[in-house]
């Protein structure tokens, strides 16, 4: 089991990937609240050593997703509606970019994580298919047909600087 | 490659007290966990110290009613006396129905042998078997580091008259045998050398002879 010192360590370093990740999945900040507290215990209670903080921050990107997937397959949540998701809007954006986050955000699920690990996160299609345990060429098929997408939606110059 | 897509995401960050919440809750589960080990730990200490003192308590109990040696006083009637690794008296046989009323009527249980045997020889129930010219035949069973000892002990130790003590070493797996014949590990011990001189005598013709009558025959059946 780790230590505290290490939980903290591990949230100064990955909380803003895990809020990111919570931002393309959840609606809502009690979610959100719920997943970084399981994705942290669960690095605690992780005792295999990383070989290297890219292997560490792949395995944060990997629970985090899978929390954010189990919390939307559960029970409750598939027969209720949770009361502060509607009308709650995430105000954490400058307005400037709140209309290319609203497209991501329009994506269907298959495509948001893989945009996200890509034009984010910086990872390669290799990466990301082992992130995400997913086939490479399915990958690239993802992304492909994402940035298709997008570019009908906002236009290709959101792929430049 | 940054690009608007990067900008957009890069906006978003974990607030200070989603940090702290998160950091909380992991603090306290870490606190609850350690005390839930130690708790658990306690217990397991505490279960493991009390089938300790109860595995020693029977342990102890097994040590002190384990028979380890023999003492068989034949005169006739036979007394088998058995006693523990501290050579105190955990059992008393009584073989034929004389010495079973003569051992219904003593108490040497837990005594040293020494002090056992002395009381049993002085015990009114069997003095009207103990003549002038009986015969006290000891056999001694017992770990060969202490026949010598004990052997010594009873010559030397007895309140009786030297000259009617005679003690043999006697080996341990005629005990057993000895029982199952219904005699003492000293009687069984003299028919088994009685039994070399003459093959034909059996265990039933010398069951109800006394340990005088037994050497004469063996005196006997020696000089021829």
């Amino acid at each position: 089991m780790r230590s505290e010192i290490e939980a903290e360590r591990a949230i100064s370093l990955y909380a803003d990937t895990v809020k990111r990740i919570c931002f393309l999945y959840m609606k809502n900040n009690s979610d959100t609240e719920d997943i970084f507290q399981n994705v942290f215990w669960k690095y605690v209670l992780h005792s295999v050593e990383f070989e290297n903080q890219e292997h560490e921050k792949a395995w944060i990107i990997r629970v985090t997703i899978n929390e954010c997937k189990n919390i939307l397959k559960s029970f409750f949540r598939t027969k209720t509606t949770v009361l502060d998701e509607i009308g709650e809007q995430p105000d954490i954006v400058k307005e400037d970019y709140s209309y290319v986050l609203d497209a991501v955000l329009g994506l269907q699920k298959k495509y948001k994580d893989v945009v996200y690990l890509f034009y984010y996160e910086g990872y390669s299609a290799v990466e990301i298919a082992k992130i995400l345990s997913k086939n490479v060429n399915t990958v690239y098929t993802l992304l492909s047909r994402a940035r298709l997408i997008l570019k009908e939606k906002l236009g290709g110059g959101i792929f430049e600087k | 490659m940054k690009n608007k897509i990067y900008d957009a995401f890069d906006k978003i960050k974990a607030d200070d007290s989603l940090k702290r919440n998160t950091e909380n809750f992991i603090s306290k589960k870490i606190s609850n966990k350690s005390k839930f080990h130690r708790r658990l730990m306690l217990k397991r200490v505490l279960a493991f110290a009390c089938v300790l003192l109860i595995l020693l308590g029977i342990g102890g109990y097994k040590t002190y009613y384990t028979e380890a040696s023999t003492i068989s006083i034949d005169i006739n009637p036979s007394i088998e006396i058995g006693l523990n690794y501290f050579d105190r008296v955990i059992s008393v046989k009584g073989f034929g129905e004389d010495a079973g009323n003569i051992v219904k009527n003593i108490d040497i249980k837990n005594k040293k042998y020494l002090d056992a045997i002395n009381s049993l020889m002085k015990a009114e129930c069997l003095q009207r078997f103990v003549s002038e010219k009986c015969t006290i035949m000891f056999t001694v069973v017992t770990d060969k580091n202490k026949e010598e000892r004990m052997v010594n002990n009873i010559k030397g130790g007895l309140h009786y008259k030297k000259e009617s003590i005679v003690c043999y070493l006697g080996n341990k797996q005629y005990v057993e045998q000895a029982h199952v014949e219904g005699l003492s590990v000293g009687k069984y011990r003299a028919y088994l050398q009685l039994s070399k001189l003459n093959s034909e005598i059996t265990i039933d013709d010398i069951r109800n002879l006394s340990m005088r009558e037994i050497q004469a025959m063996i005196n006997s059946y020696s000089k021829k």
